[in-house]
């Protein structure tokens, strides 16, 4: 660490049409040091990202290089002035060997024909070597495990000589002991020069790697500093902001019957998990990004799971959505456009797709009594829509959420699992979605929510279930005394006293 | 870079397989009937083949990247009766020709642009492509095929021999011989494979994935054009109505041989055995005088059960994909235990 | 909902297509009775009818198909095959409605193997269907050689042509009869059953119908069975009222049908059509082909016209309900 900077950014921003995604920020990221950006999702990292790899243009701002003005407009651009990117996604070819992997899109030819060019493919060997000595350049990609893939794609980003290597949440899938040895790259690759920009959602792997954190939120850069003497949960308050006003108020039919059983659930990504669901209660599932809220969702709707899970009291096997259907629960799914609404047909028509038997008889579909259904949930969850016939794609994103809702009331189920009911709707409409989950479980319903937003836990819950790396931590009770900072400790993984 | 050995396993056994299945059915006819196995009919299989074999090898490359042409026979056909008009109208064979290859490219290109540019189903792109072609061959012609006014040596091409090898034989082998190079030893077939199996990982590798595709989409319509040719000048007519199911030919021989609708891999020699051996089930069962329907019949069945294997491969991989590898399971065991 | 301005605005905003056909459909008839002379005579109507009728009586069942997103491309190779197994089983001495019972749970069959290779292995309806397709019309001119010549034509029981010639009412053609069930029937299921509901939401958005609990991969496969049905019907009725059964019928119908269908507004890739569209359609296509044949025009520009079609839809189809379905 010589401590000069590498890369300066200078009041960059980006607005696309009706959003700004990132406004205007300023830091600078040391040479030869792991930099690590955190921020919850929507914070303006990956919008950062794409920047710098020239995904995206910026809106404004400079950024410089080494000293050089950097504005690169393709990713070519930003491959060749020495910025590669380890994505999410592995991004090899199952069908190549390594060699064919690493010098993918620039291999030396004439006139088409691959030249042997056994300089570039040494000086591979010697960085795949540095890595895992156990695979050889003639392996065919797609026997390679997901951790060998990553070490493939590292090798590749290292022959173009990157100086800067910006890994976008690396461990994602990986195993543990995959983990281990990336970490071990990646302490190999600093000694050796490189600069780490390291986006993670695991606070383990930022305080076990990083030098330097910047922290991103709402698009804006909170704070950079270095890591040393950071605490966990004041990094979790900076990333999520204050939390406001609680103005929980207790569901008022909550009976100690049990609607919901989880034992020991287990899968990939979840370790362990159990817990219990009243009638009439709203539980919520909280914690970062990534720590498993989805994964529990999926194990009560359609994914298969170790462990037990018993609904009313009956063990039921969950491996399939009509089982789930079946024994009592529904959801509304977090990608609402993706996997909720039909969005080519109007909000007549969406309504009973989850259950037809309210608008049948004699095994009929009658359109009065569709007519009807929609009639009382445009009016009972104040769906704003021309008419029953609005075609759902063209509704705003709060109305459609409501439709996806109607869809899944109208099933009737006493088990509703909701994952992140309020992303990507306006403020009115996330108070009347939360008052309509009050409601429901005023009439007894069971109400799972998960969701990466902390104020609307503490509003919306009865209990909270706190999830961090794949363990469910504590299940605690919403209340008066309700404390937000034993929970940033929790979800941020910091270990308390029993 | 030895892609032979990037092939997986099964696939190298596959080819293997339709090998020794070729060789079966050419000794199962051999010993079924006099006439089949003589040089002679061999011959005569490989100058009809020409066509299918040219076009398919082509056909092979585009459906590595994942994408299919249905418009070859339609392309087939209308290259054919241009070609007859143009020799008809008293062009030289060679002029002809040429100017029936660019107007055959003509298809490639809209069916490329089709793809890349507007980003319609090649299926439905080149199924539209496949109308209008099919209509254009009939109106260039007013419905009727060119028999009519045709030099003496327009069917010199497809009768002419070299070498002591009928050219169009030879055609076929420059052709085919040219493909696999490309498949094999060039960057294009590298490409096109990376291409068909991760277009991310293509597109951030930099390469120039509509180029390749729009490429590859001409290429074949370059082949289906001068099969046209081939055509024509083989039956000395140029006729709108000729080889309907050119295009299921090469479908039936792409899959047979290996390569997935979804591309990402794909075997030239795979495909050039699994269309001798549909030629070849063909020809040997009318050398027994069993009738020509069954040939149909034998041909949707093999497509049907080569879609099967293909799928199955498919699931197969795709269970690997998703069981996790034995280490993480315990690793999380192991970290379920000290978290307790 | 009371007819006030509003709504007829809406109505003409989302049923502009049927509107444009219903236009297109009276143009045309004007056009060709002042073109021709011919043209308005019960005989040429009669005509255009039974053309549209075949079309229609498989295009109810395939509408609701390509509501899903899909398509089968072999039904004419279904319906050659299903004409030529009713003659031969009828000549053999097989009762007649046994007979047709026969090849309706043949015809069946082959939508099975439809359903089989897209609906459950998912492979791309364009390649899958066109398996069928071959060995249906291979079968179809195996079965005329078996009975010993190109066509079925001579041994025909008489009660066989009966059918086909059978005039419900005194004047209607059964042909005529036959489609107008099919389309109340299809008219019925997207109304007021839950397939139909069901099939609307496969094709909008297939992830979120699965997780409705929706057995989309049923679905899909039922409405394969049902088209192959239909077309095994067709054969059957075609057969009977021409009194002769030849292998090479109907080459080219599953095209008539398709654009018939988008014609009528149904998207290839799914999620929106109607009944009633696609019946308008089949009117176009069939006064269309007639008006060429009556103004001496070359068949075979219909085919250039059906690829624009093909492509035009689709590219109309990319820009502007695109937006609506991400």
């Amino acid at each position: 660490m010589d401590g000069s900077n590498i890369l300066e950014i200078r009041d960059v921003g980006k607005a696309f049409p009706g959003v700004v995604a990132l406004k205007g920020v300023s830091f600078d990221i040391k040479r030869n040091t792991v930099h690590c950006i955190v921020g919850e999702n929507g914070a303006g990292k990956s919008t950062f990202i794409k920047i710098l790899t020239g995904v995206h243009e910026r809106s404004s701002g400079e950024i410089t290089l080494d000293g050089k003005p950097f504005a690169p407009t393709r990713v070519r651009d930003a491959m060749a002035a020495g910025i590669s990117v380890l994505y999410q996604e592995l991004n090899v070819v199952d069908e190549l060997t390594i060699a064919g992997n690493l010098t993918l899109g620039q291999e030396a030819h004439s006139f088409g024909f691959p030249k042997q060019d056994t300089a570039i493919l040494e000086k591979a060997a010697g960085i795949l070597a540095s890595f895992d000595e156990s695979i050889s350049m003639d392996t065919l990609v797609g026997s390679l495990s997901v951790a060998q893939k990553q070490v493939v794609e590292i090798t590749k980003a290292l022959c173009s000589d990157c100086a800067v290597l910006v890994m976008d949440e690396p461990t994602a899938s990986l195993s543990l002991g995959e983990t281990r040895k990336l970490f071990d790259t990646v302490a190999r690759l600093k000694a050796s020069g490189v600069t780490i920009i390291f986006i993670s959602h695991k606070l383990d792997e930022i305080f076990e790697n990083g030098d330097y954190i910047t922290i991103f939120r709402d698009g804006e850069m909170i704070e950079t500093r270095s890591l040393e003497g950071l605490e966990r949960s004041d990094l979790v308050r900076m990333m999520l902001g204050k939390v406001v006003v609680n103005d929980y108020v207790p569901s008022p039919a909550i009976q100690t019957e049990t609607a919901l059983e989880v034992r020991n659930a287990t899968t990939r990504k979840l370790r362990n998990v159990s817990f219990d669901l009243q009638k009439g209660e709203i539980l919520g599932f909280y914690g970062l990004v990534g720590a498993g809220k989805t994964e529990v969702c999926e194990i009560l709707y359609g994914h298969p799971c170790a462990g037990e899970i018993r609904v009313k009291g009956k063990a039921t096997r969950l491996d399939d959505v009509r089982k789930s259907l079946k024994a009592g629960l529904a959801l509304v799914p977090e990608e609402r456009r993706e996997a909720g609404i039909f969005g080519l047909l109007g909000i007549r028509q969406n309504i009973p797709l989850m259950n037809m038997a309210n608008v049948k008889s004699h095994g009929l579909v009658r359109r009065a009594e569709e007519n009807r259904l929609a009639d009382h949930y445009i009016d009972a969850l104040s769906i704003a829509a021309r008419d029953r016939e609005h075609q759902v794609s063209l509704l705003s994103g709060g109305n459609q959420q409501k439709v996806v809702i109607a869809k899944c009331l109208n099933r009737d189920s006493d088990i509703i699992l909701m994952d992140e009911p309020t992303r990507g709707v306006d403020v009115g409409a996330k108070q009347e979605i939360h008052d309509i989950i009050r409601e429901l479980a005023g009439q007894g319903k069971s109400i799972i929510v998960f969701t990466s937003e902390l104020q609307e836990v503490v509003q919306l819950c009865d209990r909270i279930a706190l999830m961090y790396d794949g363990a469910l931590r504590q299940i605690v009770q919403n209340g008066p005394d309700l404390d937000t900072d034993h929970i940033m400790k929790l979800v941020a993984g910091e270990e308390i006293e029993a | 870079m030895k892609q032979a050995n990037t092939l997986p396993g099964f696939m190298k056994s596959q080819t293997f397989i339709l090998f020794l299945v070729f060789i079966a059915l050419n000794i199962f006819f051999a010993l079924m009937s006099d006439h089949f196995f003589q040089l002679g009919n061999y011959f005569n299989m490989l100058k009809q083949s020409s066509a299918l074999l040219l076009t398919a090898a082509a056909a092979t490359m585009l459906m590595m990247t994942g994408n299919f042409d249905l418009s070859a026979s339609a392309n087939l056909a209308f290259s054919g009766v241009l070609y007859a008009l143009l020799a008809a109208a008293g062009l030289p064979l060679l002029l002809a020709a040429l100017i029936t290859l660019a107007a055959g490219m003509g298809f490639g290109l809209i069916n490329g642009l089709l793809v890349t540019r507007w980003e319609i189903s090649p299926f439905i792109a080149t199924l539209g492509m496949m109308f209008i072609g099919n209509g254009l061959a009939l109106v260039v012609c007013g419905g009727q095929s060119v028999r009519s006014g045709l030099p003496d040596n327009f069917r010199n091409l497809m009768n002419a021999e070299l070498l002591g090898l009928p050219v169009p034989i030879l055609i076929a082998l420059v052709g085919c011989t040219l493909f696999w190079v490309l498949t094999n030893r060039t960057l294009i077939g590298k490409y096109a494979m990376a291409i068909g199996s991760n277009r991310n990982a293509a597109v951030l590798s930099g390469i120039n994935v509509n180029a390749i595709t729009l490429g590859l989409f001409v290429a074949v319509a370059l082949m289906a054009s001068l099969s046209g040719i081939m055509t024509a000048s083989r039956i000395g007519a140029g006729d709108p109505r000729i080889y309907e199911f050119f295009f299921m030919d090469v479908v039936v021989a792409i899959m047979l041989g290996g390569t997935p609708l979804s591309g990402g891999r794909g075997s030239i020699i795979g495909t050039l055995i699994a269309a001798m051996i549909v030629i070849v089930i063909g020809n040997g069962l009318s050398m027994l005088n069993v009738l020509i329907f069954w040939q149909t019949i034998i041909k949707g069945v093999i497509l049907i059960v080569a879609m099967i294997l293909n799928e199955k491969v498919k699931f197969g991989s795709r269970v690997v994909a998703t069981t996790p590898p034995a280490d993480r399971s315990v690793a999380n065991q192991a970290t379920s235990v000290a978290a307790q | 909902m009371r007819w006030n301005v509003d709504r007829i605005k809406h109505l003409l905003q989302t049923e502009t297509q049927k509107a444009v056909l219903i236009g297109t459909l009276i143009v045309m008839m004007i056009g060709l009775s002042l073109a021709t002379p011919s043209f308005l005579s019960v005989t040429n109507f009669t005509n255009v009818f039974l053309k549209v009728a075949v079309i229609v009586i498989i295009a109810s069942a395939a509408n609701l198909l390509m509501v899903t997103g899909h398509f089968d491309l072999s039904v004419g190779s279904v319906l050659a095959f299903s004409g030529i197994l009713h003659a031969y089983l009828c000549k053999h001495g097989v009762p007649i409605e046994m007979s047709m019972l026969i090849t309706c749970i043949v015809a069946m069959g082959w939508g099975g193997i439809n359903a089989m290779t897209v609906a459950v292995l998912g492979i791309n309806p364009v390649i899958a269907t066109v398996g069928v397709l071959f060995i249906a019309r291979g079968f179809a001119f195996l079965v005329a050689r078996w009975d010993g010549g190109a066509n079925i034509m001579t041994g025909l029981p008489m009660e066989f042509v009966d059918f086909g010639r059978e005039l419900v009412f005194g004047i209607f053609p059964l042909a005529i009869v036959m489609m107008v069930a099919a389309l109340a029937l299809f008219l019925f299921i997207e109304k007021r059953t839950e397939i139909g509901r069901f099939a609307y939401a496969i094709g909008a958005n297939l992830q979120a119908a699965k997780l409705s609990g929706i057995n989309t991969v049923g679905i899909i496969a039922l409405l394969y069975v049902i088209v192959a049905l239909f077309a095994g019907l067709s054969g059957i009725l075609q057969t009977s009222r021409v009194g002769l059964a030849a292998p090479n019928v109907a080459k080219g119908l599953e095209f008539d049908v398709i654009v018939a269908i988008i014609l009528g507004g149904t998207a290839m890739t799914g999620g929106v059509g109607s009944t009633i569209g696609m019946l308008l359609g089949a009117l176009v296509v069939g006064f269309a082909s007639n008006g060429l044949i009556l103004l001496g025009i070359p068949f075979y520009y219909q085919s250039i016209a059906y690829g624009v079609i093909l492509i035009g839809s689709l590219m109309l189809n990319q820009r502007f309900t695109n937006p609506a379905r991400a």
